[in-house]
């Protein structure tokens, strides 16, 4: 072989069968060696890019599971001798000198019992994820159920109108939110105003009365600690149904809501944020 | 030489496909089917695992040429993927360094001085273009 294999030293290489005479003799010559290192030089380079190309984590473990669930066995002889340089010098690997002297027998009863191993299993997996796929739906439909309420898709749509709102459409009023009840009648005749009292001492910068799906809603802007928005409007003219003194919360993209009944109005707190946002905030203000 | 654990079978296999494809989604796409054909070929048999089979259908896969479609490669993985078979297979598979050359030159279907004749014209090619 001698010099033409040349190309084919790298250092994990360089001890297999078929070139670890070559490896030796271009190491132990300087001109050789020196050519050789330029060539591994080059090599890792290119080697080290290539290695850099990945599956990711999630990709290789749904080809683990799928090698996993076909009851083969990947550290079996196969694998281990296309790895294994002695075997193609001709040795045997310890696992297929072992596999060999099991005999004929052995194989067919062992091709003979793989079904009965590998079918019950496969049919238990489908059926436990299958059984945990039915009970995830129906948690979340029966936990989507019990945080909904009558009406959420209309207090829904009435947080998304505030995704336009520029601020301008206020009329400023500083004052306390519980304060505004008289203002709201006599400017706009509004006679269903109600603000829950962990909110009545919060100052208020503005106010508005606007219609919504035929409802007049009354609205106010006030800035505790972050923009807020109050709604109140009568409950049954948006078919909201919440108890008197329960919070629900709803959220869209941007708003989220919480909203609660005071007698028959419907009362509505709104800013930008999530659900746990809500839950602190309305845990601090109840305080 | 080290043996190599399936995970780096899976990799090396993928990092094949993907000089060969250009493209991630192309080579993701056919890693699956290569591993599901094999699978299915298998069936109820208790079949050892044969990493080098994997390889044997990866490259009887249809080759694509690399001016045939937009690829997600660049810098030397681009300069392998330009290269033209079987100097790209050859010496991708060369530099994953998963099987031994006597193995490699099987897989490819050619013998050992072949398999250094490809290397060889194969990291000329790359020299020259870099």
């Amino acid at each position: 072989m001698g010099q033409s294999l040349f190309p084919l030293l790298r250092p994990a290489y360089e001890n297999t069968p078929e070139l670890a005479t070559l490896a030796s003799q271009v190491r132990a010559d300087s001109e050789s060696n020196g050519n050789l290192e330029r060539q591994i030089e080059f090599d890792n380079k290119v080697a080290r890019e290539l290695s850099s190309l990945s599956l990711t984590g999630s990709q290789v473990n749904e080809i683990k599971f799928m090698l996993s669930t076909s009851d083969l066995d990947m550290e079996s002889k196969n694998l281990i001798n296309t790895m294994n340089p002695q075997e193609t010098d001709g040795q045997l690997h310890p696992s297929k000198a072992v596999i060999q002297a099991e005999g004929v027998e052995q194989e067919e009863d062992e091709r003979e019992e793989s079904p009965r191993r590998a079918r019950p299993r496969t049919i238990l997996l489908a059926v436990a994820v299958g059984l945990i796929a039915t009970v995830c739906a129906v948690v979340f439909l029966i936990s989507d159920r019990l945080n909904s309420f009558d009406g959420a898709d209309r207090i829904i749509e009435l947080l998304d109108t505030a995704n336009y709102l520029t601020g301008d459409e206020f009329e400023a009023v500083e004052t306390k939110a519980g304060d505004l009840e008289d203002w709201f009648f006599l400017k706009h005749g509004l006679e269903h105003y109600a603000v829950p009292k962990q909110f009545a001492s919060i100052k208020t910068v503005g106010c508005r009365v606007f219609k919504f799906n035929g409802a007049t809603v009354a609205q106010i802007m006030a800035v505790p600690d972050k923009e807020v928005l109050f709604y109140m409007f009568p409950s049954d003219d948006l078919g909201i149904k919440v108890p008197n003194g329960k919070w629900e919360i709803v959220e869209d993209e941007n708003w989220v809501g919480g909203v609660t009944g005071v007698n028959d109005t419907c009362f509505l707190v709104a800013f930008k944020g999530n659900k746990e946002d809500m839950k602190e905030f309305l845990a601090k203000t109840g305080r | 030489m080290n043996a190599a654990s399936p995970l780096d079978h899976i990799q090396a296999l993928y990092r094949l496909l993907l000089i060969r494809t250009g493209q991630r989604i192309e080579a993701e796409n056919a890693i699956r089917q290569i591993f599901s054909e094999s699978l299915q070929k298998v069936g109820d048999r208790s079949e050892k695992v044969d990493f080098a089979e994997f390889f044997r259908t990866a490259l009887s896969l249809p080759a694509i040429a690399s001016s045939s479609l937009k690829t997600d490669l660049d810098g030397w993985a681009l300069a392998l993927h330009q290269l033209p078979e079987p100097e790209r297979s050859a010496i991708t598979l060369f530099y994953l360094e998963i099987f031994s050359p006597t193995v490699l030159g099987d897989i490819l279907g050619v013998d050992i001085n072949d398999l250094a004749r490809i290397i060889g014209t194969a990291r000329k090619s790359l020299e020259t273009v870099h």
